[in-house]
């Protein structure tokens, strides 16, 4: 009698606890509850452009996991231009490790990646449990943009503590405060009736975010001088559920036959102290997890982190890099996954279909002559000997990153001379006659710079921006002109 | 673990289960689990702090043994100052140190030195005050002779530890609870377990509905309360005595809520002070377990009412100074104290003289005329700073100012319908005093509608998520 009146109170506890949750589910199904839709949402995009991809047959080779520092550090398009590879940065802002596990496993649903990348800055904390409220703002709004419903609810578990399971599971539990403060905006869900879909990118959306142009400013390295790095390396605490993680993205890609790759991205040198420190305990993580993981240490490269213009200027301990910085990053990157490609190793240089995909794509044409007709680049020369430069080619294209009404001028040169100087050190003059709408028929110096992030051991590159409306005829002279002996004249 | 949290959902659902289920049979198991259960609970803020609790409890376990073996007097006195001395010892230790240390800095500034070296980080930790004078109970009542030392130390360390009430109480007389867990249990009553779920419900509803949305007002006001015109100043000092009321009781009623589903009862903290017809009454109404402990462990072996009106009271006033002492080790609460003090020595007997035979009207007053000096008085007990406390008062004479913004799309029609309802619900109490069982013997599609709609209520209008201070429970700072 004892035992079946509790348990009789206790069934009834259920039935409650039950009626509460359906009332929620349905409220969440009829979305009544759900934040009104941001058109700019990157979060969403990436994953609406993963699933488009599929959609359209269209294979991803490389997906990147991260955090912030991954989508605005990495630059896919560049990344692939290079490799020969379509690349996705499936990165959110401050994610954790476990989030990139349950990214990883809900991408492969979407796609069948060779290389998995994977930034470190993440293992550094914002699990759950230590996280700040607009973190956790941000984890809800990654776990809301992944679909899979037999991922979803395990993944919850892994993502959210127990008081924030609510609220991440249930728009109607989190957005609740519409009843206080938005009445207008429940009145309108009303009306849309249902949820709605995830916001979407135009064109080829590879997952870039945010541009930072600037680079450090003079302020911030004053404060540099004045209060020291507001980064310590050797303090960041690393969470061990995120350890745990890197150990399941391991295992995961090993199973699905992946490459997995880590990369620690750089920040500005005099922006964090100890990062020697710092760095060895993740490479000791790193061993611990799998020894035969590839890693790309970019933190303590002097090449990357002295360079002013490759950072974001703020002396916040978050500290991005700029445009400038992240296409540098890939092209090291990409050097760094050549250099690892076997023979069986995926290379679309010749596939029709992914230029198709990639050509509008910004620093398309810097690595890659078109194979398509497409209006936007012309071949001025292919494999020509000027001097003593064997010229792959020499192309005009418009970039989409580059200002509008002006095209890129590109030569690409086969194995540089060792007898000539260093192409940092030269410029690279062609003179030119050129037609102009109005000026007629006249001769005109190109002056082109030696572009790094281009070139490689086989090609060197030198480019310049020239006038769309500029004819371009006839080459007469190329020359070389010593940058440094212009200097020390 | 906060009450109001779902951890603490499940974990209370766990333990309610496995309680009844599994442990509820006999005294040792009951009292295991639950001693148990009761370290988990508070080892979930800090498990370091559970030593503290631990020493607290095996001292005055072995001294209350001590106390009533020994037939010396003077014996028997010592032993009862062994007991303060620990226990005051480490309540001094960790909340009032620091505090001593800084007052004597200030001092000790005027002759151009300096005591600051001597501060100490050390965190407060959740509840001392509460279980410290509960377990302090237990040692003096044994050496008064009014009750019996208990000779099974899970029994005793249960009692101390009871996790309903271990961090901001009730503070139960031992004499009350600790024969609770002796081997008289009532078995699971489904009335009992009914009216305990309906009253942790309603407590709840009050702390994350009303106390909480309050304490957006209250915060948004004390942090502007440099700038802030009459109006808001008035509206925020009235905030936070309607979200200091309702936190504070709403604790007290989950707490005996969930402990009467478990079967145990505990004292009701709070009567509807705001409701007192003088400032006696209304230390009869509010926090009750408090005022009767300084009653009878400090304000009758003083002296109490006896002696003259000076020496009584001087006794009042001590009280209420160590009564402002116990809330936080800073002068405010100081301050605090000894207003509530003055209040009830000088301002109690001009209002009962002024108001008698005024019948209902002249307790209606009254009871506006013990809110107003309360919630001014409050200024102290709310304020980071005594600057701000004065900032606050001050701001009552101000006709400029501006209204802070986070209250410029406040949704105040819905805070005051909810505070309306709540009052409502108040004066029923007040009236019929057995509000619980009107609901209880309504008809089951009735309970069920008040259980379901009180737990909707939480989920839909509580003020929680992700973008709101959490709002912890105010008397789990003390």
């Amino acid at each position: 009698m004892h035992s079946r009146s509790i348990l009789l109170f206790l069934a009834r506890g259920v039935v409650g606890v039950s009626v509460i949750v359906a009332f929620l589910a349905i409220m969440d199904g009829l979305a009544w509850f759900q934040a009104p839709q941001d058109l700019n949402s990157h979060i969403e995009k990436r994953w609406s452009s993963l699933r488009k991809l599929h959609e359209a047959g269209e294979p991803v080779d490389v997906l990147i996991l991260g955090d912030s520092h991954t989508y605005t550090g990495v630059n896919p398009k560049h990344l692939s231009a290079e490799l020969g590879q379509t690349c996705m940065v499936l990165a959110n802002n401050s994610m954790s490790w476990t989030d990139h596990y349950w990214t990883l496993r809900e991408a492969l649903e979407w796609c069948t990646p060779q290389t998995v990348v994977i930034e470190t800055y993440g293992l550094d904390g914002n699990a759950p449990g230590s996280r700040s409220s607009a973190q956790l703002v941000n984890q809800i709004r990654v776990f809301e943009a992944r679909k899979s419903p037999s991922l979803k609810y395990p993944a919850a578990w892994d993502l959210f503590t127990l008081d924030e399971l609510a609220m991440g599971l249930s728009p109607t539990v989190r957005n609740h405060h519409f009843l206080w403060d938005s009445l207008e905006l429940i009145g309108a869900n009303m009306k849309h009736k249902g949820p709605r879909p995830l916001a979407e990118a135009e064109g080829l959306y590879l997952g870039r975010f945010i541009r930072f142009t600037t680079g450090l400013t003079n302020d911030t390295q004053a404060r540099y001088d004045s209060a020291g790095p507001p980064v310590h390396g050797a303090d960041l605490p690393i969470h061990p559920r995120n350890i745990e993680a890197a150990r399941d993205i391991a295992a995961l890609c090993k199973e699905h036959g992946i490459t997995l790759i880590w990369l620690a991205l750089p920040m500005y040198h005099r922006h964090v102290d100890g990062k020697e420190v710092w760095m060895q305990r993740v490479d000791s993580i790193r061993r611990e997890v799998d020894e035969a993981i590839p890693f790309l240490e970019l933190m303590t490269d002097s090449s990357l982190n002295a360079r002013q213009e490759f950072f974001e200027d703020t002396y916040d301990a978050n500290q991005h890099m700029t445009w400038q910085g992240s296409v540098m990053v890939s092209h090291r990157l990409a050097q760094f996954m050549d250099s690892l490609r076997g023979p069986e190793g995926i290379n679309r240089f010749a596939d029709t279909n992914w230029h198709r995909l990639m050509r509008e794509s910004e620093g398309f044409y810097g690595f890659n002559a078109p194979l398509l007709p497409d209006s936007n680049v012309s071949v001025i020369f292919q494999n020509v000997r000027l001097k003593e430069l064997e010229v792959k080619d020499v192309m005009r294209y418009h970039d989409p990153m580059l200002r509008k009404g002006m095209d890129y001028l590109q030569f690409r040169i086969h194995r540089w001379p060792d007898h000539l100087p260093q192409p940092e050190t030269v410029q690279l003059i062609g003179s030119w006659e050129v037609l102009w709408p109005d000026k007629g028929r006249v001769r005109s110096p190109a002056v082109m710079e030696f572009i790094p992030h281009l070139s490689s051991r086989e090609l060197t590159v030198f480019r310049c921006a020239i006038s769309e409306q500029l004819e371009l005829k006839r080459l007469s002279d190329l020359r070389l002109n010593l940058k440094q002996a212009k200097r020390a004249g | 673990m906060f009450f109001d949290s779902i951890t603490f959902l499940v974990f209370f659902a766990v333990a309610f289960a496995a309680f009844w289920l599994v442990f509820s049979r006999s005294k040792s198991r009951r009292n295991g689990f639950l001693l148990l259960t009761s370290y988990v609970f508070y080892g979930w803020w800090d498990w370091r702090f559970l030593s503290l609790i631990f020493i607290s409890s095996m001292v005055d376990f072995i001294l209350g043994k001590a106390i009533e073996k020994s037939g010396e007097p003077r014996v028997r006195k010592q032993l009862l100052l062994v007991s303060l001395l620990v226990n005051l010892g480490i309540l001094g230790a960790f909340k009032y140190y620091n505090f001593f240390i800084d007052s004597l800095d200030v001092l000790l500034a005027y002759v151009g030195t300096s005591a600051a070296a001597a501060h100490i980080d050390v965190v407060l930790p959740v509840g001392i005050s509460f279980y410290t004078f509960q377990t302090l109970s237990y040692t003096l009542d044994i050496s008064r002779g009014r009750m019996k030392a208990v000779h099974d130390p899970i029994q005793f360390f249960t009692f101390v530890a009871f996790f309903p009430q271990l961090v901001a109480g009730p503070i139960e007389r031992a004499r009350d609870l600790l024969p609770q867990f002796g081997d008289e249990h009532p078995g699971f009553k489904v009335d009992a377990a009914r009216s305990g779920l309906l009253l942790a419900l309603w407590g709840m509803f009050k702390k994350v509905v009303v106390a909480d949305r309050l304490g957006t007002v209250v915060d948004a006001t004390f942090t502007a309360s440099d700038e802030l015109r009459a109006n808001y100043a008035a509206l925020g000092l009235l905030c936070f005595a309607g979200q200091l009321y309702l936190d504070f009781s709403s604790y007290s009623d989950i707490a005996r809520g969930i402990s009467r589903m478990l079967g145990y009862r505990l004292s009701e903290n709070f009567k509807r002070p705001y409701f007192a017809s003088s400032f006696s009454d209304f230390w009869k109404r509010w926090h009750i377990t408090l005022s009767s402990w300084f009653r009878d462990y400090l304000y009758i072996p003083m002296g109490g009412n006896r002696g003259s009106r000076v020496r009584v009271g001087l006794n009042v006033m001590v009280v209420f100074l160590v009564s402002g002492l116990w809330h936080g080790a800073s002068w405010s609460f100081v301050i605090w104290g000894g207003l509530n003090g003055l209040f009830l020595v000088v301002v109690d007997p001009l209002l009962v003289q002024a108001l008698r035979g005024l019948g209902k009207f002249g307790r209606g007053v009254a009871a506006v005329v013990v809110t107003a000096f309360w919630t001014l008085s409050l200024s102290y007990f709310r304020a980071q700073t005594l600057d701000q406390a004065h900032n606050m008062l001050g701001a009552l004479l101000s006709k400029e100012g501006r209204i802070p913004t986070e209250l410029v799309h406040f949704p105040w029609r819905l805070t005051i319908g909810l505070v309306i309802v709540v009052l409502f619900i108040e004066l029923i109490q007040e009236r019929r005093a057995q509000g619980v069982e009107l609901v209880l013997n309504s008809p089951r599609a009735v309970r069920w509608s008040v259980y379901l709609s009180l737990c909707m209520a939480i989920v839909l209008l509580g003020a929680y998520g992700v973008d709101v201070t959490d709002q912890e429970f105010i008397y789990f700072q003390f």
